[in-house]
């Protein structure tokens, strides 16, 4: 749990105050009851066969008790949240894989080449440098939507995150394209 | 910024995320053979998201494990959290789960504080001191609780009968074993219960096993 915690703390308590205007005292007894959700449920084996991410199933515990907190601050207009439940982001990100697969499938590369490709990936999506990290795990793994990614690393808009996103995305594309022409 | 490599990007996010009509995935999945530079923008998203489900998924896998076997024998260390915010979690939701590990606990550090062996001494018929003695080195264990339970319960009722039978002497050593099992199960109430009439049962002010009772039932 440390270390779950320990990586996700700052992000989950920036976003929590980002996006439901929660005071710092809120945003961490959200988070405190989340982490004791989460580990029960990893105790109940309610994690087992977790379709989406940890930290997609974290945070859709943290949201539904940041509305259970604001509803005890006797806050009845809840501030727009930009999420879906676990239900949809589980079937979301099935989706994206199945995509993913499709399109891995029309490029058509053979099994070996496919093999070397897929481990050079996971060396570097394990490597990624900040924000490039952040954002790209947020987004493709998390399943989190641009305005949630805005809200957890503090970007000024969605506009600029998507356009960190999207350089991002260059980057690594251009270091994939290298290193296959180096082999 | 490149407006292709924008617009492409856009294209494949809605072609990732199921957004695009039948007729526009026909005619993305045509051009994804034909444009050059969509196909490679196409795999290095497609491989991004393959990517890190697997190192993602992996690391997940991983984090469950621990989590579950910590749960299994303690609380989860909690030494990332202040002071301030232990104290929400003893006196909010995690109460129960603090309480609940805090029993369990002294369930099993109490079992120690009385040995068997000290108590049992063999003059009685062999078969129930043999039984006796799995049954309590159980508890010491903090294994088989559940079937412990059963198992003592009703020589507990037996031992404390009027009737002098195999079991009365160890009647004190029985009710013992039997409350911290029940605590180490967070049956606070049972626990209490059996010692109560532990308590009541065992009158002699001096007796070792009846100042440990009241000691855990205080503490309880």
């Amino acid at each position: 749990m440390n270390e779950f915690a320990k990586k996700y703390q700052d992000r989950t308590l920036t976003y929590l105050h980002n996006a439901f205007s929660l005071g710092k005292e809120d945003c961490e007894d959200v988070f405190q009851e989340a982490s004791i959700i989460l580990y029960q449920d990893a105790g109940k084996g309610k994690l087992d066969n977790l379709a989406s991410s940890l930290y997609t199933y974290f945070i859709g515990i943290c949201r539904n008790k940041a509305h259970e907190q604001l509803r005890a601050n006797g806050k009845a207009q809840l501030p727009s949240i930009d999420e879906l439940s676990g239900e949809e982001n589980e079937h979301r990100y099935n989706m994206v894989l199945n995509k993913a697969d499709k399109i891995l499938n029309i490029i058509d590369t053979n099994e070996k080449a496919e093999h070397e490709r897929s481990s050079i990936v996971q060396d570097m999506v394990s490597q990624l440098p900040s924000p490039c990290n952040e954002i790209l795990w947020s987004y493709y793994r998390d399943g989190l939507s641009m305005k949630a990614i805005a809200q957890m690393f503090k970007y000024a808009s969605e506009g600029v995150a998507k356009v960190k996103k999207h350089r991002c995305q260059e980057r690594f594309r251009e270091r994939y394209e290298d290193i296959l022409k180096n082999m | 910024m490149d407006e292709t490599l924008y617009k492409n990007e856009e294209r494949i996010e809605r072609y990732l995320h199921g957004e695009m009509t039948p007729e526009e995935v026909a005619i993305f999945e045509e051009n994804l053979a034909n444009d050059d530079t969509l196909r490679r923008q196409a795999e290095a998203m497609a491989r991004i998201v393959k990517g890190m489900e697997a190192v993602g998924g992996e690391q997940d896998r991983l984090l469950i494990d621990k989590m579950k076997a910590a749960n299994g024998k303690r609380p989860a260390p909690v030494w990332w959290m202040s002071i301030a915010a232990s104290l929400v979690i003893i006196f909010t939701v995690g109460y129960h789960f603090y309480d609940r590990s805090k029993t369990i606990d002294m369930g099993r550090q109490y079992a120690y504080v009385l040995p068997a062996e000290t108590i049992i001494r063999g003059q009685e018929d062999e078969d129930s001191m043999n039984k006796l003695t799995v049954l309590f080195e159980n508890v010491a264990n903090g294994t088989d609780i559940d079937y412990t339970i059963t198992e003592l319960s009703p020589l507990w009722e037996l031992a404390q009968s009027e009737t002098y039978n195999e079991y009365t002497t160890y009647a004190p050593l029985i009710g013992w074993n039997l409350a911290m099992a029940h605590l180490q199960k967070y049956d606070k109430k049972a626990a209490k219960v059996v010692l109560n009439r532990l308590i009541e049962y065992e009158d002699d002010e001096e007796s070792p096993i009846r100042e440990k009772a009241i000691e855990v039932y205080r503490k309880l």
